[in-house]
């Protein structure tokens, strides 16, 4: 351990990888401040940067871009009053009423402050936590791996916004659409309709890099809103926060991070979610939840801790299982790919300095994310101000190239277009596009090891009852079905006799 | 507004019609008798999957049509989305013209002539001066990133009648 520890930590701290990491989060806070660029964009369109590096220098990079993503959203809360990505919605909530009343520095030095605790308290329960679940999940054959992926599937229908419906033809969808290409275990073209381009499937980046980069541009491109507005006048002193009021928020702290932490473990949830969760469980348990909303420190505390506690969430599953929670996760796991390496268990066992040096670079990205945000507020604020149509042109090049230099085939070009416009039309027709991509990544996981399991056992289904692990995910997965379809079945009662 | 009355059961039927082309292709795939599940089983689960959720979609949009005519004919009015679909579709069309000259003229070529077109659909004025600004920049922004991609990143990128 101690020996593994020392290389990781020459691994990471060489001057490359820590000019890489500076580079990282600048362009993460970036694409987390703008609205309309978002820190899953940023990651995707970081991903083109790494192909020459080496492993850690291209992990460490993404890395750094994840952290500064999440994060930099509440820059544009605060002083937009529009959230720069989905994770910081409640952050506005409290930061632009504190901005409003004059007091945009000090709702900076919170939100920058608690971004770093959030962090900083989720990264060391993935420390702690990844290696014994990894060591769990070594025993873990096609039954655990079919029975948990089943089970991450069925959690996306029950905790989707809004239309549930919908919800779930996004995600069968997202599977349809990976039983195109040669069949698992036994090789079979399928829908492939003689195009050779359509043997291996849809590189799963292209997909990412369309949905959440060139449908977002699509978007925009229709967008004639005016430009908002920039608040530049404000000043930091300190971090915004005196040692007394530090103390009072304990509590709500500690609960938002853990909100966070579980919520980004659980699939198809991240930031985006649990910043609303934690900001709702801050108001219902607060002595005074009618001055949420007004501008207080409780509100910017419980959205910026959650919000970035997720990011440690989120990588517990794609390190110890191989299996990514959603789609940034996703993207990290093409990024791991691209350099040869498979998330999951063996990865502990055989690249453990490298899995070291991957916590490592997210320290060091959580603390230069920090600073940079801390003095360099000012230059980020000025970058809120270039103009869009400067941005999207720029956004889609990079996508290109990025889809283009996967491979070096035009065929994953035109499949980003192709799913640049699907995605497009779905957020038209109000899809959601989160069970798409968990449907996307989690249906070969599933359909693979359900076929590998049942090959093993002879055809005997049943055997996935007499493993401990799998009946229990099975059990769950069960219920989980039952307990949406009742709660549907209550509420579409409930309106029909109103 | 026509999106936010007919887009469930337009995409309720548009989803019926991808099944049921999507069934249809079941049938051509290989599958040999192995005593397990063969290649076939996935897409039969998500055709039957996706039937039943389509058909939902279509009876449970048309039901909501037929309660709500009155109520939406009042909101008509309110909503006047500020969207210009003029530059949604030049930026489609573009798109679709850039990826595919990308790989046979090349990405520089491309690249600059993409970023000057897509900078002329969606800037705000299109002022003569503005335009040899455009222009300009979109070059050196071509240039600088097939230098960045190519010689610091080693990124292929195709050359197309440069080579």
């Amino acid at each position: 351990m101690g020996s593994m520890l020392l290389e990781s930590l020459a691994l990471v701290l060489s001057a490359k990888v820590i000019l890489l990491m500076v580079l990282g989060v600048v362009f993460g806070i970036i694409f987390g401040a703008i609205p309309g660029l978002t820190a899953t964009m940023g990651v995707a369109l970081g991903l083109p940067l790494t192909f020459g590096m080496t492993p850690i220098e291209g992990l460490s990079l993404l890395s750094a871009i994840y952290i500064g993503g999440v994060s930099g959203g509440l820059i544009s809360a605060i002083l937009l009053k529009i959230p720069g990505t989905p994770s910081s919605i409640a952050t506005t909530f409290d930061g632009s009423p504190m901005a409003a009343r004059g007091e945009a520095g000090r709702a900076l030095g919170i939100g920058i402050t608690y971004s770093f605790i959030g962090t900083v308290f989720s990264l060391i329960v993935l420390v702690f936590i990844a290696p014994p679940i990894a060591d769990i999940a070594l025993k873990f054959g096609p039954f655990e791996y079919f029975a948990v992926s089943l089970f991450a599937l069925t959690i996306i229908s029950s905790l989707s916004e809004g239309s549930m419906l919908k919800a779930l033809i996004s995600g069968v969808l997202g599977i349809g659409v990976t039983t195109i290409g040669a069949a698992p275990i036994d090789g079979f073209p399928r829908f492939t309709f003689g195009i050779s381009a359509l043997d291996a499937g849809f590189d799963i980046l292209s997909v990412l890099i369309g949905m959440y980069a060139v449908a977002e541009v699509l978007d925009m491109a229709g967008d004639r809103s005016p430009a908002e507005k920039v608040n530049m006048d404000f000043k930091v002193k300190g971090l915004g926060f005196t040692f007394k009021e530090f103390c009072d928020q304990t509590v709500n702290m500690i609960r938002s991070a853990l909100i966070g932490i579980g919520v980004g473990i659980l699939p198809g949830l991240g930031g985006a979610t649990s910043n609303l969760i934690a900001y709702a469980a801050a108001k219902n348990s607060s002595k005074h939840p009618e001055k949420f909303g007004t501008g207080i420190m409780d509100g910017i505390v419980a959205s910026e801790t959650s919000n970035n506690a997720s990011v440690g969430g989120a990588l517990i599953p794609l390190l110890t299982l191989g299996i990514p929670g959603d789609a940034v996760t996703a993207l990290m796991l093409g990024g791991f790919m691209i350099h040869g390496l498979t998330p999951g268990p063996l990865l502990f066992t055989n690249n453990g300095s490298l899995v070291y040096g991957i916590f490592i670079a997210l320290f060091v990205s959580t603390i230069l994310m920090f600073v940079l945000e801390f003095f360099g507020i000012r230059v980020f604020t000025y970058v809120l101000k270039i103009p869009k149509h400067v941005l999207y042109p720029v956004v889609i090049v990079l996508s290109v190239i990025g889809a283009f230099g996967l491979n070096n085939r035009i065929s994953d070009v035109y499949a980003l277009l192709i799913f640049g416009f699907l995605g497009y039309g779905m957020n038209k027709f109000k899809y959601p596009l989160a069970p798409f991509v968990l449907g996307f990544i989690l249906g070969p996981i599933i359909e693979t090891n359900l076929r590998r399991g049942l090959s093993f056992a002879s055809g005997d289904f049943m055997t996935i009852f007499t493993r401990p692990i799998s009946c229990v995910f099975i059990v769950l997965t069960i219920g989980t079905i039952v307990f949406q379809t009742a709660k549907g079945i209550m509420s579409l009662r409930k309106k029909t006799e109103a | 507004m026509f999106v936010r009355k007919y887009g469930d059961l337009i995409t309720g039927i548009f989803f019926l019609l991808l099944t049921a082309f999507y069934f249809s292709q079941i049938g051509t795939i290989q599958i040999i008798d192995s005593g397990s599940l063969d290649a076939a089983f996935v897409p039969k689960i998500v055709a039957g999957a996706m039937f039943i959720l389509s058909v939902c979609m279509i009876v449970m949009s048309s039901i909501k049509i037929k309660r709500e005519v009155a109520v939406f004919s009042d909101q008509e009015a309110e909503t006047t989305p500020n969207t210009s679909w003029k530059s949604i579709i030049m930026t489609a069309v573009l798109l679709v013209v850039y990826v595919a000259l990308f790989q046979k003229i090349g990405f520089l070529i491309t690249t600059a002539i993409y970023l000057f077109l897509q900078l002329l659909i969606l800037a705000p004025e299109r002022k003569p001066k503005q335009i040899v600004l455009f222009a300009v920049s979109s070059v050196i922004g071509a240039i600088a990133l097939q230098y960045i991609f190519v010689h610091l990143l080693y990124v292929m990128l195709p050359e197309g009648i440069l080579r």
